[in-house]
């Protein structure tokens, strides 16, 4: 397998009044050529600012990046000038996102909105831009593509909104594609067709992927290796084959028992008790000590380490040490 | 569309008619006009052979139908105390106005954007504060107020520009600032307010993750959008600069045809207040339906319903 993005140690803090939030507080990430990555959690647990951060989509007025490196063909995504981010950004590693509607131009045509990623980073002539806009549109199953090309965004319904954002996202043939909650937005029929076409344009084309979403559902779906992120760390990483049939953190095992399933006959829906607290740097225990149900009077008095064992899975909580420990 | 440009225009024709209406019965209720053309000591019968002279021994709603009548005539009469027509009247001076309003109306709307965009895009900065304070400070100063400071400190104190009349460009320098400083500080207030409310939208963010510069971000994608709501008060503004116009050409004896208008008011000289009135009220409303119709053009979503 071949690493085409080394993410090492990334801190992303946010500057409130009077104190520091660690919204990304140190997370490595490994992402495979041709694979689909999933990192998942509850919303403000940092994943989409993972991806943020690592594409410079931050807002640099209230968020700076403390630490770390992100290596993406031989280059430090995070300390890169903004001109060269610029030429990474849409051409080599590129974006959908989780609102249709509202990451769509309401005052530009669909072929206009395409067009505009090919004439930054391509140059296509008039005629040839126009021509890859269509076959865009027809290979995210847009029927008549040419009937929709003067189209505004409120034109379209909002699956055809996420396909025209995925057209975008491809328009250049990135190497890597993040998508953060691309379905959260939509009808569940919906979301179902754009997971189907996310998927084989990850089988493909090869692209790389990384797919953000709570669902635990749609990353049992889609992806090869879950990453769990909980309170800007990571606090579980395995395959998902592993990360379903034996999860190692609490947290995680939360997640797992809050999917409704239709063989359970309990009426009430489970969930984890309480909501992801604020976190103010430094944070001097676990994370989720607050809402676990294993908390121990330790839990409460250090933080425990990112624990990786040989098979490359890796899990964050002093009750597996424990265990480890005692066999 | 056309559909739509036949119900504006017809909306338009309507509120003119009342406009009209309103000028003339006001005009009527203002008092006898021979008392300002006359001699003091002049004769009843003299007064009366003028008011026969004038038309307005007429009935009232005689008279009333005369003035319809002349909108599509064109004959707006004569004006009492120039006596020549008060087309004629009028049209030698509109050119004066217009320079004036034209050239206060580029200087509002393109400083006004301006100072918005930075201000918006340094937010909470010094120059941030800055504007917005000279918004503040610029709405709410009467523009006669002023103009006759500027008289005051450019005139008397410093004497470097000419107080009144049109002659060269150093006599366009007060009376511009006058009249284009008030909607130059609307402006400037109400592009920072839109604009920060575009900067947070996503599709910013989608336009940066294409690679698409930061200018670019900003001019192409957040100001399009961010102008959509401005053009409507710079319209509306372009009625208050007509309005204005009447005021700030009085202040520096401008030779347009505010100061036709007040001059008629003051001598009781029906036709040049109906008519001037009617040029007011007819350039307001066509430039509000420009407005209207460009508002339409800018923003695909109201194109839809219209």
């Amino acid at each position: 397998m071949e690493r085409i993005l080394a993410i090492r140690g990334l801190k992303t803090y946010y500057r409130a009044k009077n104190r520091i939030v660690p919204a990304v507080d140190g997370v490595d990430l490994d992402l495979e050529k041709g694979e689909m990555l999933g990192i998942v959690g509850e919303s403000g647990c940092g994943k989409s600012t993972v991806a943020r951060s690592v594409i410079g989509l931050i807002d640099r007025s209230y968020t700076e990046i403390a630490g770390g490196t992100a290596v993406f063909d031989g280059m430090d995504l995070l300390h890169l000038p903004p001109k060269e981010m610029n030429r990474i950004r849409g051409a080599r590693i590129s974006m959908i996102f989780q609102n249709p509607l509202t990451s769509l131009n309401p005052v530009y045509t669909i072929e206009n909105q395409i067009t505009e990623i090919l004439s930054v980073h391509t140059d296509m002539n008039k005629e040839e831009k126009h021509r890859r806009c269509i076959e865009l549109m027809k290979m995210v199953g847009i029927p008549a593509p040419e009937s929709r090309l003067k189209d505004y965004p409120h034109q379209l319904s909002g699956g055809m909104q996420q396909r025209v954002l995925i057209a975008i996202a491809l328009a250049c043939n990135p190497d890597i594609i993040i998508a953060d909650e691309p379905t959260t937005a939509l009808d569940v029929t919906i979301q179902a067709q754009i997971l189907q076409l996310i998927r084989s344009i990850n089988r493909e084309h090869g692209m790389s992927m990384i797919l953000i979403t709570h669902n635990m559902g749609i990353v049992a779906q889609m992806c090869g290796r879950i990453m769990v992120m909980y309170g800007g760390v990571c606090v579980e990483e395995g395959t998902t084959m592993e990360i379903f049939t034996s999860p190692l953190h609490p947290y995680t095992e939360g997640l797992l028992r809050a999917i409704p399933s239709i063989a359970d006959d309990k009426e009430e829906l489970f969930s984890i008790p309480g909501t992801v607290p604020r976190f103010t740097y430094p944070v001097s225990s676990c994370r989720f000590a607050g809402r676990c149900p294993y908390s121990e009077r330790g839990c409460t008095e250090s933080e425990p380490p990112l624990i990786e064992m040989e098979n490359g899975r890796k899990v964050r909580c002093f009750r597996y040490m424990e265990k480890e420990a005692a066999l | 569309m056309l559909k739509y440009l036949v119900k504006r225009l017809l909306k338009a024709a309507v509120t003119i008619f009342f406009i009209l209406t309103l000028v003339f019965f006001f005009t009527r209720l203002s008092g006898d006009p021979t008392d300002w053309i006359l001699p003091d000591d002049a004769t009843e019968e003299q007064r009366i052979e003028m008011r026969h002279s004038l038309g307005l021994d007429k009935p009232l709603i005689e008279q009333y139908g005369d003035v319809l009548l002349s909108l599509f005539t064109g004959d707006a009469g004569r004006s009492y105390n120039y006596l020549r027509p008060v087309s004629e009247l009028y049209a030698e001076r509109m050119g004066a106005t217009v320079r004036l309003g034209l050239i206060s109306f580029a200087l509002a709307a393109a400083v006004g954007v301006t100072l918005g965009t930075v201000a918006a895009v340094k937010r909470n900065s010094f120059f941030d504060r800055f504007t917005i304070m000279l918004s503040v400070a610029g709405s709410t100063l009467p523009n006669f107020v002023l103009g006759i400071l500027l008289v005051f400190l450019f005139c008397f104190v410093l004497r470097l520009l000419p107080s009144g009349g049109e002659d060269g460009a150093l006599s366009y320098i007060m009376p511009v600032i006058a009249m284009a400083v008030a909607p130059m500080a609307n402006i400037a207030r109400l592009t920072r307010t839109s604009l920060l409310d575009v900067l947070r939208q996503d599709y910013l963010d989608s336009a940066r993750a294409k690679g698409v510069p930061e200018h670019t971000v900003l001019i192409k994608h957040a100001l399009r959008n961010a102008l959509i709501p401005v053009i409507t008060v710079i319209g509306l503004q372009l009625g208050t600069l007509v309005g204005g116009s009447v005021v700030v050409e009085t202040v520096f004896s401008w030779p347009g045809i505010g100061s036709l208008l007040i001059n008629g008011a003051k001598m009781r000289d029906y036709p040049i207040v109906i008519y001037g009135v009617m040029l007011i009220s007819v350039a307001v409303t066509v430039m509000n339906t420009i407005v209207d119709l460009s508002y339409s053009l800018l923003d695909p979503r109201i194109r839809d319903n219209a």
